[in-house]
């Protein structure tokens, strides 16, 4: 806090006396007009005092204070991390569920095909009257087993895939949680944007690419339309760019 | 025919397992890391090696490089399958003697097409 003026301070005692003088004297309007001066030298006062020591550090401060950004670094940012960390986790089980329902259910269609292909050789050579009585029997027997099978076989490739089907409901659920990360994610963005004015510091042009992008060191999937980089579009370019190279 | 399938996620561990398994290779192992990786490769036999390139501990880049450099590993082909698409990355992959490159997400068909086509080459 800085120091008032000595004319401020004498002024304000002055008009402190005559509104006490007005006062006592019941001289109300007066005493009104004392009062409103009284006013008006206290706000100017006070705005002095609180801007006149007003340094970048102090106005920084002020905002660290007021934005809650003591709040984000406690616990904001630890939150976010692990409800990312329970995407993984959800995403995790979701994609472990689904696998368990397709690896059980794998062999199930296997094994309808290869019957059902045998079943229809030997038909075939019904049809074409190539079968004997025997042979008749046999195709019959088999025919009864496969019927029966199959239903069984049909409906656990029905229940496989209805747990398939409820696995993907975690898209709904993690798709909220990484919203909510995304709202705290834009609020760091926005606080850390207004520091940046405060301190003066200039913000940079973000068009550039990252440093890190131009390197070949693994940095995971590209994203369309955030990730700007020299890459393939698919399978293809890859073959086609391997076998410009000898492989 | 012994292959070794490293990722650190383990659901494309098994995805790729499965699809293996359908190709007829049912003698696979895993290995989440290429530091894992390696000393299961020096101590064990293995004819093939699929992996990911974006790996925390050793990347599938510097798993290939160790393999090419040591006498005992150098032999065995190696099957990048992976997000990492960029050209420069594919040309470093090929330069440090990868023998295939899949990128993600892919197809069985695909992945098929070019475990195939690698041994094609290493019979020839």
């Amino acid at each position: 806090m800085g120091e008032l003026a000595q004319s401020i301070i004498d002024e304000r005692l002055e008009l402190a006396r005559a509104l006490v003088a007005s006062l006592e004297a019941g001289r109300e309007s007066d005493a009104a007009e004392t009062f409103a001066s009284l006013h008006a030298i206290h706000e100017d006062a006070r705005q002095q005092v609180s801007h006149s020591g007003d340094q970048p550090h102090d106005r920084i401060r002020r905002f660290l204070e007021d934005s809650h950004l003591a709040d984000i670094a406690a616990s904001d940012m630890k939150d976010a991390a692990e409800r990312l960390t329970h995407v993984i986790r959800m995403t995790d089980d979701a994609a472990s569920t689904t696998l368990a329902a397709v690896e059980g259910v794998m062999p199930v269609a296997g094994v309808l095909h290869e019957h059902s292909s045998q079943l229809a050789d030997c038909w075939e050579r019904f049809r074409a009257r190539e079968l004997d009585v025997h042979d008749f029997r046999q195709l019959s027997t088999r025919l009864d087993a496969f019927l029966r099978d199959t239903q069984a076989n049909a409906g656990q490739l029905h229940d496989q895939l209805s747990k398939v089907l409820l696995a993907q409901e975690y898209q709904d659920l993690t798709g909220q949680i990484l919203q909510r990360v995304i709202e705290l994610v834009r609020e760091v963005e926005g606080k850390l944007e207004h520091l940046m004015n405060l301190a003066g510091a200039r913000p940079s042009r973000n068009d550039k690419q990252s440093p890190e992008l131009l390197d070949t060191h693994a940095q995971g999937p590209i994203v369309p339309g955030v990730d700007r980089v020299d890459s393939v579009a698919g399978q293809d370019e890859v073959d086609d760019l391997l076998s410009s190279l000898g492989i | 025919m012994k292959i070794l399938v490293v990722d650190d996620f383990s659901t494309m561990r098994r995805i790729i397992k499965n699809l293996l398994r359908e190709l007829g290779f049912t003698n696979t192992q895993e290995a989440d890391d290429g530091t894992t990786a390696l000393p299961m490769l020096q101590s064990g036999r293995f004819d093939f090696v699929v992996t990911d390139w974006n790996m925390p501990g050793m990347q599938g880049l510097d798993l290939l490089k160790a393999m090419r450099a040591d006498d005992a590993l150098k032999h065995i082909p190696v099957l990048m399958v992976t997000a990492e698409s960029k050209r420069d990355q594919i040309i470093e992959a090929a330069q440090a003697g990868v023998n295939g490159y899949v990128v993600k997400p892919f197809t069985a068909v695909t992945l098929e097409e070019k475990i195939n086509k690698i041994f094609e080459r290493l019979a020839a």
